[in-house]
């Protein structure tokens, strides 16, 4: 583990919650509720993922992680969201995209901040 | 919704980056060195800790990772010089690393230092080993009499270079003969002429039979104890702890707010 570790990890939890949120934004999601449901999912499920993909970086550990996380949170979408008539489907997309766009945006990231 | 989360997958995967060819020479996975790889030199060296040497997070962070004891050696592929002109190398464990003021440290006598040293007395190749027939093993010494080996080849395949890989000779204080072969199957080093077969070739050399200086050896009846990694144990379990608590928050912010909604 280098001295880097938790920067990544806290750079992780930033732009997810900032790429999850533009993505729900342009999926129309509404309410108050719903995006501090999303804050919260994200604080529950990003740092132990990108923890463990660090330290397992492995592609078949990252699919596992992340396939774990879109369950995890499709779950509680469709057990404490508000008029989300498609939960899984929006936890997919939701992490599907920050995961992509995260490693579009990695080696432009790693130049700025390290 | 289907149409806009499809789109904005299509977009992202075309922004994936391709695939760069690897280089031959294998850079460190340093954040640092990263962002200042061009201002980096490869020097491939290894140098001695007196003792109570810090490695550092990079040239640019003081922070202290680990601290090297007295007697570790350290291999170190890139340099780097800052601005007050103090040169600092890279040095990994695994894919942990720290960075070192090579001032603090003790350069290791090597081959690129013995050419160094000796030019004046290292001649070209003049066809030496013509006349010598070679074991099935050929042993590579870092430099004339170190007592170091740095690589061996077998016989066949020098023998079917299309030109010898030979490059130079140097005739050691003895009169042993020693054959240089820059780069061969991406090994270096010098070949004892006079016995190119043998892998105990003891020390002879001057800068290698010079007194080390007196260290204290390194702990050797448990796995020896890397000591950037041993630092780096601190803080992964610290960052554990960390990633717990903000788990554990959440879950209960999440019972909080939400559970007072369903009242």
């Amino acid at each position: 583990m280098d001295a880097g570790l938790p920067g990544r990890l806290a750079l992780s939890l930033l732009f997810t919650l900032v790429l999850e949120s533009g993505f729900a934004a342009a999926a129309h999601l509404r309410g108050r509720r719903n995006y501090l449901l999303l804050l919260l999912l994200n604080l529950l499920t990003n740092p132990p993922v990108a923890l463990l993909g660090n330290l397992f970086p492995h592609p078949a550990a990252h699919l596992l992680l992340e396939t774990a996380a879109v369950l995890v949170e499709g779950a509680l979408y469709a057990r404490l969201g508000e008029g989300m008539r498609r939960p899984y489907l929006f936890s997919l997309g939701a992490n599907a995209f920050s995961y992509l766009a995260g490693l579009a945006l990695s080696p432009l990231l790693s130049h700025i901040f390290f | 919704m289907k149409r806009t989360v499809l789109s904005l997958l299509l977009l992202l995967a075309l922004l994936l980056p391709l695939p760069s060819r690897a280089d031959v020479i294998f850079e460190p996975m340093d954040d640092f060195y990263a962002a200042h790889a061009e201002q980096c030199e490869y020097v491939n060296d290894r140098y001695l800790s007196p003792g109570g040497v810090p490695g550092v997070v990079s040239p640019e962070n003081p922070s202290e990772l680990c601290v090297f004891p007295s007697g570790w050696e350290l291999d170190i592929s890139f340099q780097y010089e800052d601005a007050q002109g103090v040169v600092w190398g890279v040095y990994e464990e695994g894919e942990e690393s720290c960075w070192v003021r090579l001032d603090a440290l003790q350069k290791i006598f090597d081959g690129a230092d013995f050419q160094e040293k000796y030019a004046d007395a290292i001649q070209s190749y003049a066809g030496e080993m013509d006349d010598v027939s070679l074991p099935e093993i050929v042993y590579l010494w870092t430099y004339p009499g170190s007592g170091e080996i740095g690589g061996k080849l077998l016989a066949e395949e020098i023998a079917q270079a299309d030109t010898p890989p030979y490059d130079a000779v140097y005739l050691d204080e003895s009169g042993q003969t020693w054959v240089y072969i820059p780069y061969f199957y991406g090994m270096e080093g010098w070949i004892c002429r006079e016995d190119p077969g043998s892998a105990d070739l003891a020390a002879t050399a001057p800068e290698a039979l010079a007194e080390k200086p007196e260290v204290e050896p390194v702990i050797t009846t448990l796995p020896a104890i890397r000591p950037l990694a041993a630092a780096g144990r601190t803080r992964l379990y610290l960052t554990v702890g960390a990633v717990a608590a903000v788990v554990a928050v959440s879950a209960v912010l999440l019972a909080v707010f939400f559970r007072r909604k369903k009242r």
